[in-house]
């Protein structure tokens, strides 16, 4: 069985992408499992939090995503990706489990969004050298409408023997709605082309505040998550991981703590990131609970996986 | 772990993209030869397009990113995104009086004639400018030049600074101003500030006499402070008023000895109420 590729893609910033997807590499890298996160993000946030000397702040030399797309237009015989790809694959920091490996991003990637060539497939294409070598693959995607690199990204994701997903990380605020919709407009606009068989993993309900003030208008907009439908993809609510907020908060937000799948707001989860260290190394209760949670998710897509 | 990904590792031939940073600046624009006959060649180019070269330093400024690194030193990008930066405030800084020379250009070579009956027509309807707004720029423009030409600062020169000395211009004419100018930024110890050239202006005696002027700026500049190591920080508020009284009062008695004054009755009125606040004044200090 070929590995778990997971691409977590929002149109909208800030709704939790590189956190789920450095979350759920630090988890699955905790159990053992071979982990390659790509970094299709031209700010890098995922490969600098994965301790990677990225040519802006360590190795000017190291190899990125950017040389693995790039083509010269002089070339006449272009590099395979498949032989280049080796070269791009680079070990966490020493802080991650020795089993994660990022294909990382750079500052000079965004110069790909308006490359003439047709590099859309390339990573995808390098990925058959390699993707044998990883349980889990994923994606940490720009926030974007399509474009090459997004197209690059959901392209790989699907996979060769099909059943990629993608994972939409939504804030429950009009922003990760807004984000959900468009998500799922290039996840059609993928199948009607590059990648027909990309399926939609999972709305992942992220950064969810326990802020008690805010807690109304999150369970009005988690409301609509559930009830809103797409004419192709189906009932948002079918997609969403995990079962609604309860209608009315208890004031400890004890109940909220039985919603599984959620992914909270914690400050734990921004200073793993600011010390570049997985969030399976924090301490502390909250960390604990945000570590329970991404295993949950990846359990749950395992599962889904073997039952395809 | 993975034995694939060490297998030919270093052996694809592959090699880093040679492209610089997607947000470096540009190349210089290139501005064409001038027309035979030109008389100014100078920055007399014209660019391709309305907005093409501000459409160019806007695509050249980076987007806001997060710091790089926490070094105290500036890595190759940092300081190239710094250069940048610092490239855009120049325009920001420097671009009143350009524009100024731009909006003569339209109006005195008649650029506007094919769309607009006037050069007012034109401003408003291109520019949504009004005509003092277009005629204030004008004024500045040539003034800044020949500041610029005798500022010890370089080309430091504010559009601040201009505007505060534009009233010396249009009543003595550009070489009052430039004097006016010079004989503040030339001595000793002064930090030329818009707030300074305005209470200098306010000394300007009415009727022009350069070599009066000179003096009674630079009596002005001992006077508050502001010579030898002084700088306008060091004024209080007090000064700054009594300043601007002082020159009023002196200014009007001018007019009067002149016999340009108002009514009699209004004058008479007006030294009454002025002698009863001065009295209250002094009463305040005992």
């Amino acid at each position: 069985m070929g590995a778990l590729r997971l691409a977590e893609y929002s149109e909208k910033g800030g709704v939790g992408k590189t956190s789920v997807t450095n979350g759920l590499a630090a988890v699955a890298g905790d159990r053992g499992m071979r982990v390659l996160v790509i970094d299709l993000d031209s700010r890098a946030t995922a490969s600098k939090e994965l301790g990677v000397p990225i040519p802006e702040i360590g190795d000017p030399e190291i190899f990125t995503l950017n040389d693995l797309l790039y083509v010269n237009p002089g070339d006449d015989d272009p590099l395979d990706p498949t032989d280049a790809i080796a070269d791009t694959i680079h070990p966490a920091g020493e802080s991650w489990p020795s089993t994660v490996r990022v294909l990382p991003g750079e500052r000079k990637l965004a110069n790909r969004e308006a490359d003439s060539g047709p590099i859309e497939m390339r990573l995808r294409q390098g990925l058959r050298a390699v993707a044998g070598e990883f349980d889990v693959i994923l994606f940490d995607l720009p926030p974007r409408p399509s474009g090459k690199l997004v197209t690059a990204g959901l392209a790989a994701a699907e996979g060769e023997d099909g059943g990629g997903g993608v994972l939409i990380p939504a804030t429950l605020t009009t922003d990760g709605l807004d984000g959900v919709t468009q998500a799922l407009r290039t996840v059609k606009q993928m199948r009607q082309g590059y990648s027909p068989t990309l399926s939609v993993a999972g709305i992942v309900r992220s950064i969810v505040p326990r802020d008690r003030e805010l807690r109304a208008i999150h369970r009005e907009f988690d409301r609509q998550l559930f009830e809103r439908v797409d004419p192709k993809l189906g009932p948002w609510g079918e997609m969403v991981l995990g079962e609604p907020l309860p209608a009315v908060a208890s004031s400890s937000g004890e109940a909220d703590a039985d919603v599984r799948y959620l992914v909270r707001q914690y400050a734990i989860r921004e200073e793993a990131r600011f010390a570049q260290v997985p969030i399976t190394s924090a301490p502390g209760r909250e960390a604990k609970r945000l570590v329970a949670t991404y295993g949950e998710i990846l359990d749950l897509l395992l599962k889904r996986k073997e039952n395809r | 772990m993975s034995s694939l990904i060490k297998q030919g590792r270093g052996r694809s031939g592959l090699s880093k993209a040679p492209e610089g940073d997607p947000a470096a600046p540009p190349p210089e624009i290139a501005l064409p030869e001038p027309r035979p006959g030109e008389a100014s060649p100078g920055a007399g180019g014209v660019l391709a397009a309305p907005g093409e070269a501000v459409e160019r330093l806007r695509e050249a400024v980076p987007r806001p990113y997060e710091p790089v690194s926490d070094g105290d030193l500036l890595g190759a990008q940092e300081r190239r995104d710094l250069t940048t930066c610092e490239a855009a405030l120049e325009h920001l800084r420097l671009a009143f009086w350009v524009a100024g020379r731009a909006l003569q250009v339209i109006r005195d070579a008649r650029l506007y004639r094919e769309a607009h009956a006037t050069f007012e027509d034109y401003c408003l309807d291109r520019w949504s400018m009004s005509r003092p707004q277009a005629y204030r720029l004008i004024s500045e423009w040539s003034l800044a030049e020949r500041l610029l030409a005798v500022s010890p600062m370089g080309d430091k020169v504010s559009e601040r600074h201009v505007r505060e000395l534009l009233p010396v211009a249009t009543v003595h004419g550009d070489d009052a101003a430039e004097l006016v100018y010079a004989t503040v930024a030339q001595a000793d110890g002064v930090r030329v500030t818009a707030e300074l050239l305005r209470d200098v202006v306010a000394i300007v005696p009415t009727q022009w006499d350069p070599a009066a002027a000179v003096l009674i700026i630079r009596e002005f500049l001992d006077r508050d402070g502001q010579g030898d190591g002084g700088s306008v920080g060091r004024r209080s508020p007090f000064q700054t008023q009594t300043t601007r009284v002082r020159t009023g009062l002196a200014d009007l008695a001018t007019r009067l000895r002149k016999g340009k004054g108002g009514d009699p009755e209004q004058v008479r009125a007006f030294v009454a109420d002025a002698r009863r606040l001065l009295d209250q004044i002094e009463q305040s200090m005992s």
